[in-house]
């Protein structure tokens, strides 16, 4: 087996044997303490949807959310908490026999402490569909938006079982959703992930002892995992999506790392006793452990730099939990390990078999032996996977990336449907006047904007003190709201009270198309651009001004993300591998396995290929913030082969070996356990495949494509051809550097 | 290797691009209002239907007799808003002025519709009131507590176009078609608390559509008369929030029916006294001196009640006086008619004014 490191790293060996020998030493204790906190975490982790948040994909610095913000201040309202939607195959919303349940629905909910205010459609016919069947109450709470998805489940109940179909519909019900189907989602996945992954590690180690260990410190990763979001959340906004990331990042890494040291522990069991075995499998794969982490968390990190609550939750709530993977992996493992001992393989279940076959190092000296081919062939191959992202098309989530039968989709899909995509969420212009917005010269600016919109074809409807009707002349605006107090025509004084307060007014802006979609987002664009050309004083937010601020927002964030995690990820590398150029060889590869993983995201959750399989409608478009989290999250895991890999390299390059053996050896002695590895990660990344939000079905099927990409193809041939033609270079690095390390 | 950091390079940048560097369309030019609807002759009875445009009434006055020994004046009217994508709203009035008991009662519904329009003909129902128009005239059907009236309103004269041809162009504040019958015979039913009673009379009937809105500010003032020998008569006159007449229109109407219009300087109208409500406040004019040039027309109008006030905030939005009067030459009666009086009240309430119920739902399909 291969010697620990030399001289050049001596004082970490020091540092990693110190470590080894004290959790030997200090076994049961180790054992006590994980137990003990594992206890105590368990009410936190199992209360951990109580603290979570639904949102978190706005920011107060952009456009849209400080249009909402003028929206509250100046108008006075926060605008509808939900809607009652109400709908009728045989009856439309003017026949008794449809108002009549509605109003005893409304009545209902009139009792309930936190409604406010409910607006029925009878006193605001623009709540009524065109066909009539459909109509609509718009119920205002006394709550914050961050906790309306609460309400949800009462209002549900006051509905009762009206002869008519009634539904809660708003971006309450889409989070109170999400929570729901999020955590649903999480114990399907760990339903369904942890059985194969238990069986990925007994058909591995064909021992129950060795294989229960990864699921042990994988499952306490979890458990202690979620209790750090649970306590987190209390002092700042946590998403619900941190959730599922943070469990499914817990339950593979956990598992992985713990697969890396006792397949070393068993290495080193051959020729050493139990203790000692225990105490370098800590210095070599504890290490390698402490490292791949390290490039995990730097990943997972960078969401943190983001302005959305979403994100920094996830990389914060990731980063935690990758934490304590590596606690449990360089501290609970080994004292398992060494409690357990030389009966590691005790209830076998199969033979075992020989680790090491030759297989690998066979392949890597096929490839060693046509680098430039391989090189170029499937570097080809790979770029063929990444062309999909050319034409990628990015949006930021509404309640389509949940499934067609889930509460607040049915009602979004109805809604749609029968008042247009832009009724459901509209534009919106905030204005503000010098003088009252009733007043002659803001009624002419008003009605020239208007005007304008409403000749664009991409508008479908525009309501505004000076929209009412195309035949109402601006001269007979000036005069309808000369006297603001005695407005006799009902539509005018409606809508003049609706949408107007001292010099601010609002215009409301229906784009025929869904928010999501390139024309509605153009249109935001050009109202901004008309604002900036006419000098006016005006916000716009909504529907589709906040998805395109959250993009914006979110891909102008993202390179500097990509920068940091470069650099860090460069530095953890050179830091392990004191060479200058296998990081960069690293950085590189797994830029195109994510590259291979986006074009697959593409082609599925874009194009819609195999979405009758996988249980999904298409989107016609990737989730925004997906590129984004799989970047910071699969650069990390993808890393962690990678790093295994270049360490076993490299333990066989210090060992005295060239760079082609070296090569060879390495693959080899890393092979089955990467394998192994991989295979357990894949295993849980697609246990998330089975959930019903799409965006973290993407996650686990891209995590999942990533790291079988990495694992099989840029490990196999990819790493070797790179390195035998990188040569010696592959472990240059500038005398200071070395010197540095020396000291 | 400088050439494939180069290439991922770019890959990146193109996922970074596909989220940025959308193109987009700017709004268009602003092409200024939109050029006035060209106008057609009033065709009847195809205009007798509803219209779709922003605003329409139907518009009924009348005195009831005959078998009736207390006489009754009585107003039913349906209003008619269209605006672009909402549905069509209905408001209706309907008041017995009950001279005998001094008594003044209205009642007002509202109904949205999308229903009323596939009805053939003139079929209207708002909130279980209708009017409908048959081969031999207009059928009149409303109720309220204490009042029932079942009628047929038939006419006598041939339609009267206002203003040569029945458009007026209030540019630009819009425009409106305006026709009247100014006499129609009655006959149908009255049940009071009392039963039913077969009643007779004569009503006027105003048909008005067009693009205008109630702009709210000022109001008008608007005179019928039927003269007992046999001529009819009609003013408008529209103010200002200032009280200053900005429009002033007439038209007389033979015994026959030959119509003549009147110019502004042909007809004047002279307030002689006012009336305040005790409910609303607002103070009207009540009692007119009116006199028509080159005419024996030199009447005084005379409420039959003073108080006719009608507080329609729930349904029109609007608090106005419609009522009953006499003409009277010499003290001696020669005449009667209605006064409809809008822009007096002066209350600042109106855009709090609870929107009104909507109440009995008409069923259009089985109208």
């Amino acid at each position: 087996m291969g010697p620990a490191y030399r001289c050049p790293q001596f004082g970490e060996i020091i540092l990693y044997r110190s470590l080894g020998r004290f959790v030997v030493r200090r076994r049961w204790w180790i054992l006590g303490l994980w137990i003990t906190v594992a206890i105590l975490a368990l009410p936190l982790a199992a209360n951990v949807g109580s603290v979570l948040r639904g949102g978190g994909f706005s920011a107060s610095s952009i456009e849209a959310e400080r249009a909402y913000n003028r929206f509250k201040s100046d108008l006075g309202t926060s605008g509808p908490t939900v809607s009652v939607v109400f709908n009728s195959e045989n009856h439309t919303a003017y026949d008794p026999e449809f108002v009549e349940p509605a109003r005893e629905v409304l009545n209902s909910i009139s009792q309930l402490d936190f409604v406010e205010n409910i607006v029925p459609f009878w006193e605001n016919f623009a709540q009524v569909s065109e066909s009539g069947h459909t109509a609509y109450a718009a119920i205002y709470a006394d709550v914050d938006d961050e906790d309306a998805h609460r309400i949800v489940p009462v209002l549900r109940k006051s509905l009762g079982e009206p002869p008519i179909q009634a539904y809660i519909a708003g971006p309450a019900v889409f989070y109170d959703d999400i929570q729901r189907l999020s955590e649903n989602d999480l114990r399907k996945a760990e339903i369904i992930g942890l059985p194969f992954a238990l069986l990925v590690l007994l058909l591995v180690f064909r021992s129950v002892s060795a294989a229960v260990i990864p699921v042990i410190a994988g499952g306490a990763s979890v458990v202690m995992g979620l209790a750090a979001v649970c306590g987190l959340g209390q002092f700042t906004p946590f998403s619900i999506f941190a959730l599922n990331v943070a469990t499914m990042v817990g339950l593979g890494l956990g598992a992985d790392y713990s697969l890396f040291l006792v397949s070393r522990f068993r290495e080193e069991l051959v020729h050493s006793d139990s203790d000692a075995a225990v105490v370098t499998t800590v210095e070599t794969a504890g290490k390698a452990v402490v490292f791949s982490g390290l490039a995990v968390m730097v990943g997972l990190s960078s969401l943190i730099l983001f302005e959305f609550m979403m994100l920094r939750s996830i990389g914060a709530g990731g980063a935690v939990v990758v934490a304590i993977a590596v606690m449990a992996a360089i501290t609970l493992v080994p004292a398992l390990l060494a409690i357990i001992g030389s009966n590691i393989d005790r209830y076998r279940v199969w033979r075992r078999r020989s680790d090491t076959t030759g297989g690998w190092a066979r392949v890597a000296r096929a490839v060693m032996a046509r680098p430039i081919p391989v090189f170029f062939i499937v570097s080809l191959f790979l770029l063929v996977m990444v062309t999909p992202v050319l034409r990628a098309r990015v949006s930021a989530p509404d309640a389509s990336v949940l499934n067609k039968s889930t509460p607040s989709r049915e009602a979004y899909d109805l809604l749609q449907e029968e008042f247009g995509p832009g009724h459901v969420t509209p534009i919106f212009a905030v204005w503000r006047f010098p003088d009252s917005s009733l007043a002659k010269t803001s009624l002419n600016v008003m009605h020239e904007f208007t005007s304008v919109l409403k000749s664009d074809d991409r508008v479908s409807r525009v309501v505004s003190p000076v929209s009412i009707d195309d035949r109402i002349t601006i001269e007979e605006y000036e005069l309808l709201y000369r006297n603001p107090s005695v407005i006799t025509d009902p539509y005018a004084r409606a809508i003049a009270h609706m949408t107007t307060l001292g010099k601010s007014a609002l215009i409301i802006i229906e784009p025929k198309g869904a928010p999501t979609s390139d024309d509605a987002r153009g249109l935001v664009y050009a109202i901004r651009d008309y604002r900036d050309t006419n000098n006016l004083d005006m916000l716009v937010g909504g529907g589709a001004a906040g998805l395109t601020d959250f993009v914006d927002r979110l891909y102008s964030e993202f390179p500097r993300a990509i920068g940091i995690i470069f650099l860090l990820t460069y530095i953890v590398l050179l830091l392990l591998f004191r060479s200058v150029f296998l990081p960069v060889k690293a950085v590189l590869m797994n830029v195109l396995s994510l590259g291979a993983s986006f074009g697959a995201l593409v082609l599925v959750f874009q194009d819609g290929w195999m979405s009758g399989i996988l249980g999904f409608e298409p989107l016609g478009y990737i989730e925004a913030t997906l590129p984004i989290i799989m970047f910071a999250l699969l650069f990390g895991l993808s890393m962690d082969y990678e790093v295994f890999l270049l360490a076993r390299i490299k333990e066989a390059y210090d060992a005295g070996h060239d760079n082609a053996s070296a090569i060879a050896i390495g693959l080899e002695r890393s092979g089955r356990v990467i394998t192994s590895a991989a295979t357990v990660v894949i295993v849980v990344s697609l246990a998330f495949v089975s959930a019903d939000i799409v965006l973290i079905k993407a996650v686990g099927l891209g995590a999942a494509i990533a790291v079988f990409v990495d694992a099989s193809i840029v490990r196999s041939l990819l790493v070797p051809s790179t390195m035998k033609l990188l040569g010696d270079w592959n472990w240059w690095a500038p005398t200071i550097v070395r010197r540095k390390y020396r000291e | 290797m400088i050439k494939r950091m180069a290439c991922v390079t770019g890959i990146i940048f193109i996922i970074l691009l596909a989220g940025c560097g959308m193109e987009y369309k700017s709004l268009p030019e602003f092409s200024g209002s939109a050029p006035a609807d060209v106008y057609q002759d009033i065709q009847l009875p195809a205009d007798e239907l509803p219209h779709n445009n922003l605003s329409e009434w139907w518009y009924f006055t009348g005195h009831l007799d005959g078998a009736q020994e207390n006489p009754m004046g009585f107003e039913f009217v349906i209003f008619q808003a269209n605006r672009e994508l909402a549905p069509t709203a209905y408001a209706a009035h309907f008041a017995i002025s009950d001279i005998g008991s001094n008594k003044f009662v209205y009642a007002e519904r509202n109904s949205v519709t999308d229903g009323a329009n596939a009805n053939p003909g003139l079929n209207l129902c708002v909130g279980g009131w209708k009017l409908a128009l048959i081969d031999s005239g207009f059928k009149i059907n409303a109720n309220m507590p204490g009042y029932s009236l079942d009628l047929l309103a038939v006419p006598q004269k041939p339609v009267t176009l206002h203003d040569n041809d029945g458009l007026l162009d209030f540019s630009p504040y819009g425009w409106s078609y305006y026709y009247s019958y100014t006499r129609l015979q009655l006959a149908g039913v009255l049940t009071t608390d009392e039963g039913p009673k077969y009643v007779t009379g004569q009503a006027w009937m105003d048909h008005q559509w067009g693009d205008f809105v109630s702009v709210g500010t000022g109001g008008w003032d608007w005179f019928s008369l039927q003269l007992d020998d046999g001529r009819d008569f009609t003013a408008s006159f529209v103010f200002n929030e200032d009280r200053e007449i900005v429009m002033k229109y007439g038209t007389l109407v033979s015994e026959f029916g030959a119509v003549r219009h009147l110019t502004s300087e042909e007809f004047a109208i002279k307030a002689l006294d006012s009336w305040t409500s005790p409910t609303t406040g607002a103070t009207y004019p009540s009692g007119w001196d009116l006199t028509v040039k080159n005419t024996n027309i030199n009447l005084t109008l005379i409420p039959v009640m003073k108080n006719q006030e009608l507080d329609t905030r729930a349904s029109t939005g609007q608090v106005y006086w419609e009522g009953a009067v006499e003409a009277l030459i010499a003290g001696n009666k020669v005449g009667r008619g209605f006064v409809e009086l809008t822009g007096y009240y002066e209350g600042k309430d109106l855009i709090n004014a609870e929107t009104g119920q909507i109440t009995n739902l008409c069923d259009a399909k089985s109208e």
